[in-house]
């Protein structure tokens, strides 16, 4: 008898759970579909079980009966668990959030900012994706030069005091049309007023730095010039010194720990396309990796003058 | 007899100094329009004939570019772009500093430096947020008798461990400990890069020969007045190359009255030299630009070279340590301290207040330094001592002690 109750209420159990996975299964469902359904489930699910319980008291063996209270047992702890666990998942519901939060007053005066500010970008933008971007940590620019406006107060952010900066230069002007001359003036300031120091690795295309030559092309080798001569230290390489690590080759610049900005130039090579700027902790490791990776390839552009005096 | 060996704090004038200085004061009070811009620019040329042969010292005096030519011969190069003249040596130490802190992220100084110079560094790396890294030296080099290349291995192994890529040194210390700049340099930057170096010559230049660590350096900062003689204070830099040439003018001449870079005379020099005078600038001592300029004129016409003088002062300190040895004083010898400067302390002299010391010793006919820990600094003279100086010193020293006792 003890060893057939055993089995019965272990396999008891085990339909137990096996019930409360496909309940869990029909959660999650119920999730994507209409929950209507699912509520008259709930419903009808304790009248069965009550009216099963009561028949298998009055006709049915002792251990049926407590194969039965076994199934029913384990059903309303897997039920209670679960429910912690989506409590601990979700927290509170999305109307709740407001009330739960009304105890911080502090906290509360934030979420009201926060959702204000919210509220402006849905209607300027109107796009579901930028809200996503910027709740992943990104704000994305397309077709505009209007980055530069966030890339300037980034750089005066009272914790930004370095600014690493990869330059993929594919055209001899680049960064010198009005805006880019605008952004160079711009860190010429914020050395002058000693708010940041710049590091720039500039990765140069091979027509414009020949592998027979010792130094860029005088166009651009001026442009890096006057950069080294107001201290920002410039480090150079030739992009196709890096065709084993192409994933290196990004226009990317680090702003202290706070942020990455990630550059895509469109074909002309010296308009921008597409500005992403990531404030994720993983993206600032990442562009690290890629700061410290590409060091390897790079000559200084003191070293080269010193050993190719012009 | 007196004997002077304070060289490391204040030269004693060289002739030519003294003569430019007296000629000077004699033109400001016959006819002070004679010093001209036409004549700081262009030189005496520009005087009648007669006027030279009355002031034969400042006839010397060929323009301002002509001293930098003649600044830059005297520190092994013959680009006179690379150097920089200033009224104050912190202006230049301040300019050099904050060009290596917008380049470098840690730098490695060491307690040798001059603390004012430190201070510079240390304000410059706050400002920068950058990292300064102190290694203590002084108590290994002195007490602990290291030679120059385990200070040198000091130096390597914390440059590593601190991550450095700037480096902040004096060539010679002012208590005469003599770092091996050049092959220290060498040593780092085939191990890492070095991304600026700072060395302080204010007791190098004209005491140690210089070119190869200007050579390796990218700022060399000294001043015209200790070992070089010229009396006046005049700060020099030279930069080590074109690059930190531009840098270094870039900054120095953009920065505003009211900034700690601002040094009016090298504004002032520079446009002179570059024929970009500003009309209304301000009026500056120049009579430094002149004493500098008899001086190095001087030097390059004088019988000794650097190496043999400084061979004169290594011989001169050996013979000093040898007649004090059997004396109540003590001559600190060590291998790192092989240029002109000997220090020397009393053996026993716990109660010696050193401003008494230094009275005393004044009395007896020989100047020098005297340290608040009691440590006595001799510069040695150019001159081999006689055997009558030598006993002189030797005399005067047992004097000093009997009389502090």
């Amino acid at each position: 008898m003890g060893p057939g109750i055993s089995e019965g209420g272990t396999a008891g159990i085990c339909l137990g759970l096996a019930l409360l996975r496909k309940l869990s299964y029909f959660r999650r469902m119920a999730e994507k579909r209409t929950t209507n359904s699912m509520r008259m489930t709930a419903l009808l699910l304790p009248v069965v079980c009550c009216l099963v319980s009561a028949a298998l008291a009055m006709w049915a063996a002792a251990p049926v009966q407590f194969f039965w209270l076994a199934v029913l047992l384990s059903v309303i702890i897997g039920m209670l668990v679960l429910r912690t666990g989506q409590r601990n998942e979700s927290s509170t519901g999305l109307l709740e959030t407001p009330f739960y939060l009304s105890h911080d007053p502090e906290v509360f005066e934030r979420y009201q900012r926060i959702s204000q500010q919210l509220l402006r970008i849905s209607q300027r933008f109107n796009k579901a994706t930028t809200c996503t971007e910027l709740g992943d940590g990104q704000v994305v620019f397309v077709d505009t030069e209007t980055w530069r406006l966030a890339y300037e107060m980034l750089l005066r952010a009272p914790t930004v005091f370095h600014y690493r900066s990869i330059a993929v230069v594919r055209h001899p002007k680049y960064w010198q049309d009005a805006a880019g001359t605008g952004s160079m003036q711009f860190n010429f300031q914020l050395i002058d007023d000693h708010i940041v120091t710049i590091e720039r690795i500039v990765l140069i295309a091979d027509q414009l730095w020949p592998k027979d030559q010792d130094l860029p092309v005088e166009e651009l080798r001026q442009w890096i010039h006057e950069q080294s001569v107001h201290g920002i230290w410039i480090r150079l390489a030739r992009i196709s010194d890096l065709q084993k690590e192409p994933e290196l080759v990004k226009d990317i610049g680090i702003y202290g720990q706070l942020a990455v900005g990630t550059q895509s130039l469109a074909e002309d090579n010296l308009r921008t396309q597409r500005f992403v700027l990531d404030f994720n902790l993983t993206a600032i490791r990442d562009a690290e990796q890629q700061w410290e990776k590409l060091g390897v390839y790079c000559t200084a552009y003191k070293d080269l003058l010193d050993q190719f005096r012009l | 007899m007196r004997i002077y060996m304070d060289t490391a704090r204040q030269g004693q004038a060289c002739p030519a100094a003294m003569q430019v200085e007296c000629e000077f004061a004699r033109l400001a009070f016959e006819d002070p329009y004679l010093c001209s811009l036409s004549f700081l620019q262009h030189g005496a040329s520009v005087w009648p004939e007669q006027l030279q042969r009355e002031f034969p010292e400042l006839s010397c005096w060929n323009g301002s570019h002509q001293l930098h030519g003649q600044m830059a011969l005297a520190l092994g190069t013959q680009d006179a772009d690379r150097v920089f003249v200033a009224s104050q040596s912190a202006r230049l130490v301040r300019t050099a500093c904050r060009l290596m802190f917008r380049q470098c992220r840690s730098v490695l100084t060491t307690d040798l430096n001059w603390p004012a110079w430190q201070q510079i560094a240390n304000e410059e790396a706050q400002r920068h947020h950058g990292r300064l890294h102190v290694v203590e030296l002084k108590d290994p080099a002195i007490r602990g008798k290291a030679s120059p290349q385990e200070l040198n291995e000091v130096l390597q192994s914390k440059f590593l461990h601190h991550d450095c890529d700037g480096l902040f040194i004096p060539a010679v210390s002012s208590l005469g400990i003599h770092l091996t700049v050049a092959q220290l340099l060498r040593q780092l930057r085939s191990l890492r890069p070095v991304r600026f170096v700072v060395v302080d010559g204010a007791q190098a230049l004209g005491h140690i020969p210089v070119n190869d660590i200007i050579d390796a350096s990218d700022v060399f900062i000294a001043g015209c007045h200790k070992w070089l003689q010229a009396h006046l204070p005049l700060g020099v830099a030279l930069t080590g190359n074109r690059l930190t040439a531009e840098q270094f003018a870039n900054l120095a001449m953009k920065s505003e009255a009211s900034s700690d870079c601002h040094d009016p005379l090298l504004r002032f020099s520079q446009e002179l030299r570059t024929e970009r005078l500003q009309k209304y600038s301000e009026t500056v001592n120049v009579l430094p630009l002149l004493t500098a300029n008899s001086t190095l004129r001087a030097a390059s016409l004088g019988m000794n070279t650097i190496n043999e003088s400084l061979a004169m002062r290594q011989s001169n300190s050996q013979l000093v340590a040898q007649c004090l040895l059997d004396s109540p004083w003590c001559p600190v010898a060590s291998t790192s301290m092989d240029c002109g400067i000997l220090l020397v302390e009393p053996r026993k002299a716990e109660r010696w207040n050193p401003e008494a010391i230094a009275t005393a010793i004044y009395q007896h006919g020989i100047s020098l330094s005297v340290y608040p820990d009691r440590t006595l600094r001799l510069s040695m003279p150019s001159q081999i001592l006689t055997e009558s100086q030598l006993q002189f010193l030797r005399n005067s020293f047992i004097s000093v002690s009997q009389q502090m006792l």
